[in-house]
């Protein structure tokens, strides 16, 4: 047994002249080897085969300062910036502004609980407006059909399926990002790439959110949406009528959440979610206008937020029509029946 | 054994480049999608603002049949003529209690007064007086154009422009296509077990026979209900 290894290390330490020093065993190992962790290195890096020359951000985009920092002629550059990757990506010539807060105004949302079918239209009249990804699909409202007789929202269910709407048993109540006065959501960003703005609405740079999703763990109303892939929109269901803010495309990796269709509203219109609701169960409005609609419902409706006792302060209402059943409505009533 | 290590780390390398992106995960991303005519947004219907009908292709004012047909003393109590109204509006069933007997053209009053059917929210307003108040203050109906108190592009609603005055509760609604299950529209009806079912003693029983151990074991639900 020692002749063959003594052999070998003879061989190994007695190199052919004019070889390269090596023996053909050390060179099979080190060959082996090293191909070996070529291709792992090869795999490591493989998944830049699939890099798109879109993928990579521009210098523009990735010079581009915080919102809060750029100035006007930064701004009008972003725009342009924007307006030019829509154009490329869409082959759409998208009118994109940036829209800015009015003075003396501060929005509030009241949706009426009493009146709220649960058709859904304003889930997909939002997707409509807010150019979400149809895949996977992105929605900002999510209606939960509710048990009558409790506001737990625990017990609600968003995936209900009848024929026709509303379902006898069931009330609907509509969830989206309530515009907290006390936004958890803005507290927990590490990079303060979302904000509250002085008319309420809380609003993200898409730009520079790094898709931590640590608000989309902190919001108790569960209304923040993350771009897990790169979001798939059909060229003719883009809607040109942008924001930066707003309703600009999105790309993987970013959070969304409603931002009650600034790019609307803060132009005088309403939310299209509130137009498109066929019984008139949706309120918007300027809280600060004692004469507004969204006034007059908080000074005299059962009015109710959700969550409460979290602390989130919301600028989203929902309220009651106080009514009797209507004949041969079914309606029980928990607490009534109990007292029996 | 270094050469077996060396050629296991090649192998699986060479998977990692070829083969690791063919597994697709088996994940439905794409689905029904509502129909745009779902989405009009605007009036429900079309409430009726000129006394006037379309009949054989023709369009009329009502006074013009009206001024040839002498009108009965008391409403039939089912119609005969103008058989497409389908009246179901509780105990207001006769078609004189609005519509004024006189005037075709014209609403009236519960006084007498005539309105026209542009204004035929004030002739709602008679019977419906605290929904007709909140309407007034936007608290009940919809605005449509602007958000902004007195601004000329805002469009209040009339009552007609939603309800059918002669059958004014809502019909039901279509439901419109909801959240995607990533697994697909089967995955929903298979998996998607309701709270109303967890509560259930024996539909949570009837759950752990159906499906695997870690999907059918609900945490116990409070139930501020029974504690009272």
């Amino acid at each position: 047994m020692t002749d063959p290894q003594s052999n070998a290390d003879s061989v190994r330490t007695a190199p052919e002249p004019g070889g390269l020093g090596l023996d053909r065993r050390s060179f099979l190992r080190n060959g082996v080897t090293v191909v070996g962790g070529m291709s792992a290195f090869v795999a490591a890096l493989s998944p830049l085969r699939e890099l798109e020359a879109d993928d990579i951000p521009s210098v523009e985009g990735f010079l581009q300062k915080h919102y809060k920092e750029m100035t006007e002629g930064d701004m009008l550059s972003a725009l342009e910036r924007i307006r030019n990757e829509v154009k490329k990506r869409f082959d759409i010539d998208a009118d994109v502004r940036d829209v800015k807060p009015r003075d003396g105004v501060e929005f509030v949302y009241a949706l009426n609980l009493s009146r709220c079918v649960g058709c859904r239209k304003c889930v997909h009249a939002c997707v409509e407006e807010n150019n979400q990804s149809r895949s996977p699909e992105i929605q900002y409202i999510r209606v939960l059909e509710m048990p009558r007789g409790t506001t737990d929202i625990e017990r609600g269910d968003h995936r209900y399926d009848h024929p026709t709407v509303p379902d006898d048993d069931h009330y609907y109540m509509p969830i989206q990002c309530h515009q907290c006065a006390n936004p958890p959501c803005v507290k927990v960003c590490p990079v303060e790439a979302t904000w509250q703005e002085s008319d309420g609405i809380t609003v993200i740079d898409y730009d520079w959110c790094i898709g931590c999703r640590y608000c989309e763990a902190a919001c108790p109303y569960w209304a923040r949406r993350f771009n897990y892939s790169e979001p798939v929109l059909p060229k003719e269901d883009v809607n040109p009528d942008m924001s930066y803010l707003s309703n600009r495309p999105r790309s993987k990796g970013v959070m969304e959440k409603c931002t009650f269709c600034l790019h609307r509203t803060r132009e005088g219109k309403m939310p299209a979610c509130l137009e498109v609701c066929p019984v008139g169960a949706r309120k918007f409005g300027n809280v600060l206008d004692p004469e507004s609609e969204v006034s007059w419902i908080l000074r005299t409706k059962r009015v109710f937020v959700l969550k409460e006792d979290v602390g989130t302060v919301p600028r989203f209402f929902y309220y009651f029509d106080e009514r009797y059943p209507r004949e041969g409505e079914s309606f029980q009533d928990p607490l009534r029946e109990a007292g029996k | 054994m270094r050469h077996l290590l060396a050629l296991t780390w090649f192998l699986l390398a060479a998977w990692f480049l070829f083969a690791s992106n063919s597994g697709g995960r088996d994940v439905e991303l794409d689905g029904p999608r509502p129909d745009a005519r779902e989405l009009v947004r605007g009036p429900a219907r079309a409430g009726m603002t000129e006394p006037r009908v379309r009949i054989g292709g023709f369009e009329q004012k009502c006074s013009d049949c009206h001024a040839l047909f002498s009108s009965l003393e008391v409403t039939p109590s089912e119609i005969r003529q103008h058989e497409h109204i389908a009246l179901d509006h509780g105990l207001n069933d006769r078609c004189y209690n609005c519509h004024s007997r006189e005037d075709r053209n014209s609403l009236v009053l519960h006084d007498g007064e005539l309105v026209s059917f542009q204004q035929s929210s004030t002739l709602c307003s008679n019977c419906h007086g605290t929904v007709y108040r909140d309407w007034e203050r936007g608290m009940h109906g919809k605005t449509m154009g602007s958000w902004v108190v007195g601004s000329e592009d805002q469009v209040r609603l009339r009552c007609a422009d939603c309800h059918d005055p002669h059958a004014p509760a809502f019909p039901d609604f279509d439901l419109l296509p909801g959240p995607r299950h990533p697994h697909g529209p089967e995955a929903v009806k298979e998996r998607h077990v309701t709270r109303e079912q967890l509560r259930n003693p024996l539909e949570r029983w009837k759950q752990t026979l159906q499906r695997p151990a870690h999907r059918a074991d609900p945490s116990p639900h409070h139930d501020p209900e029974k504690n009272e």
